[in-house]
């Protein structure tokens, strides 16, 4: 491929390709990002080229935790100060940031990469649920918070994860569900409707 | 074309891009569609908050397809009624939940409408939700989904030759005939499978004690796995107990 249409440059052309295969970047904006790496000093340029390839060369699955970190074991697994008895069990690396955000919890997390989904194909050897049981066997683990999302598969995950850690005489808790906070109970589903009412917790 | 209102179940849920999803739905009258929902993932922003999820039943508004983009229609509105929140406390109600929920995609055409399975399909759904015991519950949907694909098999008489299979006797089952055949015509008749006497019983009755039950399960099983061609969740239903060779 050479001069394309429009007149654009084949390596222009092949920056607007491949931005635009991120998400939610559209040709337009394609359009806008390369032209503006294309005007700013080369150094700037290349710190987003630096950046990617650092990503996609340093960054690794913790041995522990399974998030992706840059150095094994991750952060979080080394600080002394968390509490290692409580595993925080989330679906994403995504969702660990998230959740740290809020400086709310005190444990440690274990990430699953994915979720249960039998209608595609996705079975409970496909996560790192067997990396999680490993730790709880090793002892020290007081409780196991189930952090999955509050979804048909998410809570399928949950009870799967349950079953196989109720043997090991660990306790389990789930994140609480309901009502999402800031919004109106006029435009709860029902489902949120019954979680949250099913879920109910004392006040005053 | 104008928008179509329907009362729909939930059946597949694909990420289609960073935002939007596309939802194969089983509808009331308008048979199985598949839509897409977009925007469906943005948590503010979307007509669709909180989310549409698998195996839920609600009301649908929708735009169908046309022939050009594979019959793809675009969801306009979505009001959940019911969530089955029961399949998400116990494992093999969420596995025969989905196991339904995987053959009917499978097995039926698009935007042919079968108010029958529909209904089959909820009242499926809401006994699991409520904790029945999922196997015979599958079995009855099995049954429901061969009869209304005009699939049910023959029990009364060879399909082959028409002789009258004896109440009370064993026979075999014919996966190409879809239906009964004699010994006589077992040589011409491909894949069969001997039948207990129980199991046809139970068939023929709609009734299913615990001894037919796997058995019968695991027979329709393998009759739709030859018609959709390919295999299904029967070994999550409950793992060991069903789809045993003999049945
Ligand atoms: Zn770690
Ligand atoms: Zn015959």
């Amino acid at each position: 491929m050479a001069e394309l249409a429009h007149g654009i440059p084949e390596p222009l052309a092949r920056l607007m390709a491949e931005l635009t295969r991120l998400p939610g970047v559209g040709p337009r904006s394609a359009e806008r990002i390369a032209f503006h790496l294309l005007r700013v000093p080369r150094e700037e340029a290349l710190l987003l080229a630096d950046a990617i390839r650092a990503v996609k060369d340093k960054l690794r699955h913790c041995g522990t935790c399974c998030n992706l970190t840059d150095e094994d074991p991750c952060a979080i697994c080394r600080d002394a100060r968390r509490e290692h008895g409580v595993i925080v069990v989330v679906e994403q690396p995504k969702d660990v940031m998230l959740l740290e955000q809020t400086g709310l919890i005190r444990g440690v997390y274990h990430v699953l990469m994915g979720h249960i989904a039998p209608l595609e194909g996705i079975e409970p050897a496909d996560l790192t649920i067997d990396a999680l049981i490993g730790r709880v066997r090793r002892g020290d683990v007081r409780e196991v918070v189930l952090a999955t999302n509050p979804n048909l598969e998410g809570d399928g995950t949950a009870l799967h994860i349950c079953e196989v850690l109720k043997p090991l005489g660990v306790q389990v808790t789930r994140l609480a569900r309901g009502l999402a906070v800031g919004s109106q109970v006029e435009y709860a589903s029902r489902a949120m409707l019954e979680a949250a009412i099913t879920g109910r917790t004392p006040m005053g | 074309m104008p928008a179509i209102k329907d009362d729909a179940l939930v059946l597949r849920r694909l990420d289609y891009s960073e935002s939007s999803q596309i939802l194969v739905v089983l509808t009331r009258t308008h048979g199985l569609r598949r839509l897409i929902a977009k925007g469906a993932k943005r948590s503010t922003k979307t007509r669709f908050v909180p989310g549409i999820d698998l195996l839920e039943r609600g009301w649908v508004v929708f735009l169908p397809g046309s022939r050009s983009d594979s019959h793809l229609g675009t969801l306009t509105e979505w009001l959940q009624t019911e969530a089955y929140l029961g399949l998400r406390t116990a494992l093999p109600q969420w596995y025969a939940a989905q196991y339904a929920a995987d053959v009917t995609v499978a097995a039926m055409e698009e935007a042919e409408p079968h108010v029958d399975l529909f209904d089959a399909l909820a009242g499926l759904l809401g006994a699991l939700s409520a904790g029945r015991s999922p196997l015979p519950e599958v079995v009855g949907y099995q049954c429901a989904l061969l009869r209304s694909l005009g699939l049910w098999p023959d029990l009364s008489r060879c399909v082959l030759c028409d002789r009258v299979a004896p109440p009370g006797r064993a026979a075999y089952y014919g996966f190409h005939q879809g239906g009964l055949v004699c010994s006589q015509c077992v040589p011409a008749a491909g894949q069969v499978r001997k039948v207990g006497a129980a199991v046809l019983t139970s068939l023929r009755e709609s009734d299913w004690p615990p001894d037919t039950v796997g058995p019968a399960l695991a027979l329709l099983d393998e009759t739709l796995r030859h018609l959709i061609g390919r295999g299904t969740l029967l070994a999550k239903l409950d793992q060991g107990k069903v789809g045993s060779k003999q049945v």
